[in-house]
């Protein structure tokens, strides 16, 4: 075993020694290799900011699940929820019958999963239980001298399978660690090459120019604009006061001034 | 169709107001600020650099009428006329120009004679000299503006000019009318 046996730890009980070296494994090359590696990185990489997503509007829907709803319907004297406010599983005439199919459909989805969990336990219970009571009878089997053989065939085509597993996993592993790494790599070096040739690109910088110089051209038009207006109010408010004929009544200036 | 349509007066050619004129001296006394600092700046960088050369062996004594001049170059007098001096070429030269400072030029003010020609520079010079009685008379000559039918400041009644705005200035009639509703309720609460 070289050292890089100790980087990837051996889950399964098996001896590792069955490979000569597990890097090996790991050094496929070309184009091909790197674009798998690349997808298997972005896919693991997808999948754990999916799930982060998916459990945080989890969260954030929780208060609004039917079952809470459920608890929250105001019950009248006579035992019947009162309707008024309620949702569509109380069902009335028009709007909420045809939304009915579409709500049990979604009941369904939603209870499927937890149904599929608690059948296979059965079934395991069940296979268990078949196993148990099974095992005497078929107990004398075992010890014909036409069984051994077949089971040591057996036996070691279990381990080679097992053995081939372990290798897969990994393969798997040191890959996957790969792939999230090469995954990343590649967003982060993506991103910054569109940042540069955003930041590069002549007509992206005319666009901000040329927004940049529209702001400052608003900005000076606002100061004067005010400052005309602050004008004209001092102008009306001290001629009032001083009992000078107002602004409008004076003649504009001339045309040649103009 | 009913209905009140504002029609936005276009005061280009008028006489400018005191808000406009006022706001173009602050952003005028501010560039000679940035401008004075720099040369100052730009000063003590240099005095800075003979103290480092003379530590370095270089006496700055040999160097022929440098005591004089830094005494010269030194003295408060001379200091408050160069300040003048970078005043009055500013006004003078920017006036006579362009027709405007670099603060009436971000204002859209023009300053013009009374026939609406560029005014010279003898008149500009005339002008800045001008401005010494106007500033002197506590403001009463800047404030004049606010009577005077032409909008004139003393300094522009003596040198015969006139500040004019360029641009297609447009008073914010909801802005006044906010403003004169705000005065009169102050003055009725009076």
């Amino acid at each position: 075993m070289t050292d890089n046996s100790n980087q990837i730890p051996n889950l399964h009980n098996n001896d590792a020694s069955v490979f000569q070296n597990p890097i090996e494994f790991k050094t496929h090359k070309g184009s091909f290799g790197s674009l798998s590696k690349l997808m298997i990185g972005s896919l693991a990489i997808g999948i754990d900011e999916l799930n982060y997503r998916l459990k945080m509007w989890e969260e954030k829907t929780r208060p609004h699940r039917v079952e809470d709803d459920l608890d929250s319907i105001p019950i009248q004297e006579d035992g019947s929820p009162k309707t008024s406010n309620i949702l569509p599983y109380v069902i009335n005439d028009g709007e909420l019958q045809q939304n009915e199919m579409r709500y049990i459909m979604i009941g369904l989805i939603n209870e499927t999963q937890s149904r599929l969990v608690s059948t296979t336990h059965k079934l395991i219970r069940i296979g268990n239980r078949i196993n148990r009571i099974s095992y005497p009878i078929i107990k004398p089997f075992n010890r014909n001298w036409l069984i051994p053989p077949l089971q040591k065939r057996y036996a070691d085509l279990i381990e080679r399978g097992e053995n081939e597993l372990n290798r897969l996993s990994l393969v798997g592993r040191s890959e996957y660690e790969q792939s999230r790494r090469m995954a990343q790599i590649a967003y982060e070096d993506s991103f910054e090459e569109a940042v540069d040739s955003l930041a590069t690109n002549p007509e992206v910088q005319n666009l901000i120019q040329s927004q940049g110089m529209s702001m400052a051209e608003e900005i000076i038009e606002e100061v004067r604009e005010r400052a005309v207006s602050a004008d004209n109010l001092l102008d009306r408010i001290v001629r009032n006061i001083f009992r000078r004929k107002s602004r409008s009544q004076i003649p504009p200036p001339s045309f040649v001034i103009k | 169709m009913s209905g009140t349509t504002i029609q936005r007066q276009n005061l280009q050619g008028y006489y400018a107001g005191i808000v406009s004129r006022f706001t173009a001296m602050i952003l005028d006394v501010a560039i000679i600020n940035i401008l004075l600092l720099l040369i100052s700046w730009f000063i003590s960088i240099s005095l800075a650099l003979l103290q480092y050369i003379s530590t370095l062996g270089l006496n700055i004594d040999t160097i022929p009428y440098i005591q004089s001049f830094l005494i010269f170059i030194l003295n408060p007098y001379f200091i408050a006329l160069f300040v003048i001096g970078i005043i009055f070429i500013y006004f003078t030269f920017f006036v006579a120009f362009s027709g405007h400072t670099p603060g009436k030029a971000f204002m859209g003010l023009r300053v013009i004679t009374k026939s609406g020609k560029k005014i010279s520079y003898l008149r500009s010079m005339v002008r800045f000299i001008a401005y010494f009685p106007t500033i002197l008379s506590l403001g009463i000559g800047f404030f004049w503006i606010l009577l005077d039918d032409q909008r004139q400041a003393w300094h522009d009644t003596l040198s015969d000019t006139l500040v004019i705005y360029i641009w297609e200035a447009c008073p914010d009639e909801t802005f006044l009318s906010n403003q004169i509703a705000l005065f009169q309720t102050n003055l009725n609460e009076k």
